[in-house]
């Protein structure tokens, strides 16, 4: 079913194109967001990459691959916004953190802040690469034909990440073990 | 325990954290958007992700595109600005009807003003209702007619590829016809020498070369996007037009990639496209 949709959307149907992006939009923008962590801007990447999408879909050589595409699509605006905010914002800004409470006693308030603060010190395209493996459960492999990287690569991008993410929650702790005090 | 699983499952939870349903207004504002927005051919390909973001983001800044319908005459008659040496049908381009619908994009009169202003010297065009914009931004106006793809480039920012395909890429030489005649992509017919808005350049038409196992390769690239060479290219033509600058400043390398049963028919059309070029600053 949604092969024929692609298929008309490749040859112009914006109405086909639109039912299919209504379909995905939830999830794209749930990713966005993930990367980019600001509801404005998941929003106006997710809008970037789905008119880019309708502009390049006559490229998709295989219908069948729609998602994948478009979705790596959506990663890779992302990565280049993200690129382009760090080099316009000097400082760091921590949103503060809403929503409901962890659902598991093992995210805590604390823990999610300082997680928080260490994702938006790492590079965008770390954030993608964690936000690939951690929240759309791709592998390494698949990580790397996403974004286009070798598989070594990504599995090292991947490690590099979790270290950075470990040493961002150790960095904030060790203040209180040092000095007994709140960070 | 293991320290590692735990901090997989920490990540797990934390980004499971956070909106999972994007607002309605995405939607609809892509549904609006792409109204306005046609599709690329399937041999135009970007090879920058880049090119895509700057569509959206500096075409604003980049280009004032002034939607005017005819009857307006905004530039008036330009009687310095035809394109000569083209075909017969250049000089017998239809003047604007005074009809108006500022509603009636599809409209054959329906006219279109795009002031480009990040040009080296900045230009205006006007084109009718049979193009549609593909990708407006820094130095490049990219519209569609039908299947054919049509590129307006600063020649500032346009490299072509060395003598092998190793080498590095290189500026438009001033002997344009003589690198397209080395060029294994090609299998130029010979120029001819086209006035437009004052200035004299050089055209040449060319057809292409697709064998077995050849690689697929851009062959002109504009800073932000390439032209490519694949074997969806077999059974096209392609128009080159050199337009050099004065004093070597303000240059435009113009494109035109058509299947050939449709390319004399676009070649009319850009004719009289091209025959509305103005450019702000004097020429000369």
């Amino acid at each position: 079913m949604d092969r024929d949709l692609v298929e008309a959307a490749a040859k112009g149907d914006r109405a086909a194109y639109v039912d299919l992006i209504s379909a995905r939009a939830d999830r794209l923008f749930a990713i966005a967001h993930r990367i980019l962590r600001d509801v404005d801007r998941a929003e106006d990447a997710l809008q970037d990459a789905l008119v880019i999408a309708w502009r390049d879909l006559r490229g998709l050589r295989d219908a069948d691959r729609f998602d994948a595409w478009l979705r790596h699509l959506v990663v890779n605006v992302c990565i280049v916004q993200a690129t382009r905010e760090r080099k316009r914002v000097n400082n760091l800004r921590v949103l503060p953190i809403d929503g409901p409470a962890a659902p598991d006693e093992m995210l805590t308030i604390e823990i999610r802040d300082q997680l928080e603060r260490g994702y938006r010190r790492l590079p965008p395209e770390q954030r993608a690469i964690l936000t690939l493996h951690h929240f759309v459960g791709y592998s390494s492999t698949e990580i790397a034909e996403a974004l286009g990287i070798p598989p070594g690569t990504a599995r090292s991008r991947l490690h590099n990440a979790h270290r950075a993410m470990r040493a961002a929650l150790e960095a904030d702790a060790r203040p209180r073990l040092v000095g007994g005090r709140s960070a | 325990m293991n320290p590692d699983r735990d901090f997989d499952r920490l990540l797990d939870q934390w980004f499971a954290d956070g909106p999972s349903e994007a607002a309605d207004r995405v939607v609809l504002q892509v549904a609006d958007r792409i109204e306005r927005q046609s599709q690329r051919p399937a041999w135009r390909l970007p090879w920058r992700l880049q090119m895509n973001l700057k569509v959206y983001g500096i075409a604003a800044a980049a280009v004032l595109v002034v939607a005017v319908f005819a009857g307006i005459r905004l530039l008036g008659p330009t009687p310095s600005a035809g394109v000569g040496g083209l075909s017969p049908a250049a000089s017998a381009s239809p003047s604007p009807s005074p009809t108006t619908s500022p509603t009636a994009s599809d409209d054959p009169n329906h006219t279109t003003v795009i002031h480009a202003v990040n040009f080296d010297v900045p230009l205006t065009l006007r084109y009718t209702s049979d193009w549609k914009p593909a990708h407006i931004d820094t130095g490049v106006i990219d519209l569609l007619h039908g299947d054919t793809d049509m590129g307006i480039h600063s020649t500032a920012m346009v490299t072509l590829p060395g003598a092998t395909l190793t080498d590095p890429w290189i500026p438009v030489p001033a002997d344009f016809v003589a690198w397209i005649n080395g060029r294994p992509e090609f299998t130029p017919y010979a120029p001819r020498t086209v006035t437009i808005a004052g200035r004299s350049g050089t055209l040449i038409d060319t057809e292409y070369v697709w064998k077995d196992g050849t690689a697929k390769r851009d062959f002109l690239r504009y800073g932000t996007g390439a032209w490519l060479y694949d074997q969806y290219n077999v059974g096209h033509r392609i128009r080159f037009i050199i337009l050099p600058g004065p004093s070597g400043v303000g240059g435009l390398v113009v494109v035109m990639n058509a299947p050939s049963a449709d390319f004399d028919a676009a070649a009319t059309s850009l004719d009289a496209l091209l025959a509305t070029i103005q450019f702000d600053a004097p020429t000369q």
